[in-house]
């Protein structure tokens, strides 16, 4: 079940009218409530995969409390271990293994040596990456004294499974997340109304924006060799704006689900691509990601206390396995390591938060220097979007290639279609830029201009949603 | 809560108002099937892929035919080679659509080695068809007018921009007509070729096989019992015939075996090329024109009434 189809659109009000109308604000039956219909949600992908999100949810409560009962620092390591050992090997097994024993393989052939590895056949278990980042964070912090353990099985399993963040995020903190579990959540009409304003926002930013420009992205990347130079650029951007849509909508609608229900979930996109650098962009980009490697990765690795050499060794290591996260091949690692080397300058001049503030936020357009900043940062992460999406390295060089040869170069031969969804977005986008979500509209006043944005953006679903039966991160 | 509950209930009848004159007014042209699911059961069909979905036109088989030599009007019935393949889920499809009471109904059946071949998916031992999730056999109201469950069911299939292009229309007699067809041969050729890759690509992952076969005698069977049944082949250009014979070798000695078993006449047109293709393999409107009456003709011949 997909949040663009229609048995989420009768799944949703089903649990929101129980939620709400059943449970009657009974904090307990509504965990329940939560529970049951986020497992329903997990298992209409694949039921067999709902043993092993069972299994992840007991494993970190259970050391969980372990823990926290341990009456050593020796034991309290032995469980802290076991869980984070369970929970990469689970994540290892099913995402990684092939992709090691190739690489393997194909180390060992360069030394003349033949190793035949046998692969596994495993399918990914969707939203595998994010569940166990998810308890990672959790038994990290109780191991670090941060929080307690949680000792309601239900309330835990809901914080973990909760279904709006399942699959494909965002990474959620027990800290921001359990406390609003654990307490009554009353219904609370504007945080509702805003809910639905994001999904709808959320659905056009994927139904919309995100598939017109994939049925170009996907014929353009599957034979580049067919296209000129300038009609590959323009594919190169619109997979740009295809990632975007599509996850940036998925966290939309995710988010807006969260709140009917009285959970905020935390911020995942923050309009990225009006980034003036690319410290900014990453600040804007799956920013629960983004911190999730900052809190439990960069700052334990010694962050940028331990000089300018550490800071250099733990940037790159957090680009590099933040696109190992992302999927098992060299695509994704050499993704993170451009974003890695596009930062580094930023990093070792100290120029990393010039841009903390929200662009031309006291003008209504940009200076002429945000304008070149903005296009420069947009190149640079096009350029590595490139890496992200193909097939192989040397596609993606290929591409590149032919996209950058002069004797190639010429007018786009492509449908330029999507460029026009483009500009609604980034217009509405930039109008809205510092508001939460595209259609927050809660400011205005006059309630016809209002729903005449709402009929808006629907009837524009309606006609020029492009059909598309995924989410380019329920991969990872 | 009332509040909220009020203001949904406001924009979902809106939203269901906008959906309802989109069916009403533009259902023909912005899906290819749509159309057939809003009209009532029928007596006489023609069936098979988009071959004959574009390419054999009702209303010419019921000009040509007095009124009363068979039960009309013709209904094309038919889809795509993806979603309609001899087997349980079109057969019974069908025969939710037929009026139970005809008897004296008139049933094209086009035939093609794609129509009856095993798809990569199928599984004939668990009584598995991989078109099974695919309209119209994933349909509970197949005559409904609008119709909203094949609106919800089969959202991806609509083509919702063609409200103002309107470039191909389905008729209510389920004829989908193409209009405004390029004329310049270098796309019309890499149509072509675009259509002879989807077919090399079936021989790759499909094969031969008996069960649809025999799903089609069974067809046959039932349709017998409520009027007259033809089998047709119809024309294709030469390279996509080469494909088929190729494919499935003896097709069409196993085609006259058929209809030899099962008491009905086969009609071979495979070869019959004078007749205009776009793409090499689905007849324009006004190819079709003429096959369809050839169709008759040979109907005719053979005194079926």
């Amino acid at each position: 079940m997909i949040f663009n189809s229609f048995e989420f659109l009768l799944f949703l009000p089903i649990v929101f009218a129980l939620y709400w109308f059943i449970a009657k604000g009974n904090t307990r039956y509504q965990n329940i409530i939560l529970l049951v219909s986020s497992y329903y949600f997990y298992a209409c992908w694949d039921w067999r995969f709902l043993f092993l999100l069972v299994f992840s949810t007991v494993l970190d409560y259970y050391t969980g409390l372990k823990m926290a009962e341990a009456d050593t620092r020796k034991m309290k390591r032995f469980w802290f271990w076991l869980s984070v050992t369970i929970n990469l090997g689970f994540l290892g097994v099913f995402k990684y293994y092939n992709f090691f024993a190739g690489s393997f393989a194909d180390l060992l052939s360069g030394f003349g040596f033949h190793a035949d590895f046998a692969t596994l056949n495993v399918i990914l278990p969707v939203g595998i990456s994010f569940y166990t980042f998810h308890g990672l964070s959790y038994v990290i912090d109780i191991y670090n004294d941060k929080i307690k353990p949680e000792k309601d099985f239900i309330d835990y399993s809901v914080f973990v499974c909760f279904f709006p963040l399942l699959v494909a995020g965002p990474i959620e903190r027990a800290t921001h997340l359990l406390p609003q579990i654990q307490r009554q959540r009353v219904f609370d009409y504007a945080k509702a109304a805003d809910g639905c304003r994001q999904i709808l926002w959320g659905l056009f930013m994927k139904v919309v924006v995100a598939d017109n420009c994939a049925t170009i992205v996907n014929e353009v990347f599957a034979d580049p060799d067919k296209y000129n130079g300038g009609s590959l650029a323009v594919g190169a951007v619109f997979f740009a704006f295809q990632i975007y849509g599509d996850f940036s909508g998925y966290s939309n609608i995710a988010l807006g689900t969260a709140r009917l229900f009285g959970v905020e979930l935390l911020r995942n996109f923050a309009f990225p691509y009006f980034s003036r650098d690319i410290a900014e962009f990453w600040r804007r980009w799956h920013i629960s990601l983004s911190t999730w490697f900052r809190d439990y990765l960069y700052i334990p690795l010694g962050g940028s206390k331990g000089g300018m050499k550490m800071q250099i060794r733990n940037t790159l290591i957090i680009f590099l396995v933040s696109g190992f996260w992302h999927g098992a091949n060299w695509t994704f690692i050499i993704w993170g390591l451009l974003n890695a080397i596009y930062i580094m300058p930023l990093v070792i001049f100290r120029m990393n938060r010039n841009n903390t503030d929200t662009v031309a936020q006291n003008s209504f357009f940009p200076s002429v220097k945000e304008i070149f900043q903005i296009a420069v940062t947009f190149a640079a992460t096009t350029l590595a979007w490139i890496f992200f999406r193909a097939e192989s390295v040397t596609a993606a060089f290929h591409y590149i290639k032919r996209m950058l040869t002069p004797a190639f170069y010429g007018k786009p031969e492509i449908d330029l279609k999507p460029f026009i969804f483009i500009a609604i977005l980034l217009g509405v986008e930039w109008l809205q830029r510092t508001k939460k979500h595209g259609l927050e509209l809660s400011n205005v006043k006059i309630t016809p201009v209002r729903w005449a944005a709402y009929i808006a953006v629907f009837v524009i679903i309606l006609l020029f949603g492009a059909s598309s039966d995924s989410f380019i991160y329920f991969q990872f | 809560m009332k509040k909220f509950l009020v203001k949904s209930a406001v924009f979902f009848c809106i939203v269901l108002a906008v959906v309802t004159v989109v069916l009403l007014r533009y259902g023909a042209y912005i899906d290819y099937f749509y159309e057939k699911f809003t009209v009532g059961k029928q007596a006489s069909f023609i069936i098979g892929d988009s071959r004959s979905h574009q390419g054999i036109q009702p209303r010419v088989i019921d000009q040509y035919f007095n009124k009363g030599e068979f039960e009309g009007p013709m209904f094309n019935y038919s889809f795509t080679v993806s979603q309609a393949a001899y087997g349980k889920p079109y057969n019974e499809s069908i025969l939710k659509k037929l009026k139970p009471e005809t008897r004296n109904g008139l049933f094209i059946l086009t035939v093609n080695p794609w129509l009856l071949a095993e798809r990569s998916k199928d599984n004939p031992a668990q009584g598995v068809y991989e078109e099974a999730y695919s309209p119209p056999h994933n349909m509970w109201f197949d005559s409904m007018n609008p119709n909203y469950e094949y609106f919800i069911r089969n959202f991806y299939y609509l083509h919702l921009k063609a409200i103002v292009r309107k470039s191909s229309k389905l008729h209510k007699d389920g004829w989908l007509e193409e209009n405004n067809l390029p004329k310049d041969t270098v796309t019309l050729n890499a149509w072509k070729q675009n259509q002879l890759k989807i077919y090399r690509g079936f021989v790759r992952r499909w094969k031969p096989c008996q069960y649809r076969i025999d799903d089609l005698k069974t067809l046959i069977a039932e349709l017998k019992k409520h009027g007259k049944v033809y089998l047709v082949r119809t024309p294709v250009d030469n390279e996509l015939l080469a494909i088929e014979d190729n494919f499935w070798k003896g097709f069409d000695a196993e085609i006259d075996k058929v209809a030899q078993q099962s008491g009905v006449k086969y009609f071979n047109f495979s070869a019959a090329n004078s007749y205009r293709t776009y793409d090499g393999n689905h007849l324009d409107k006004y190819g079709g024109k003429l096959f369809t009456a050839r169709i008759c003709d040979s109907i005719n011949k053979y005194k079926a009434f």
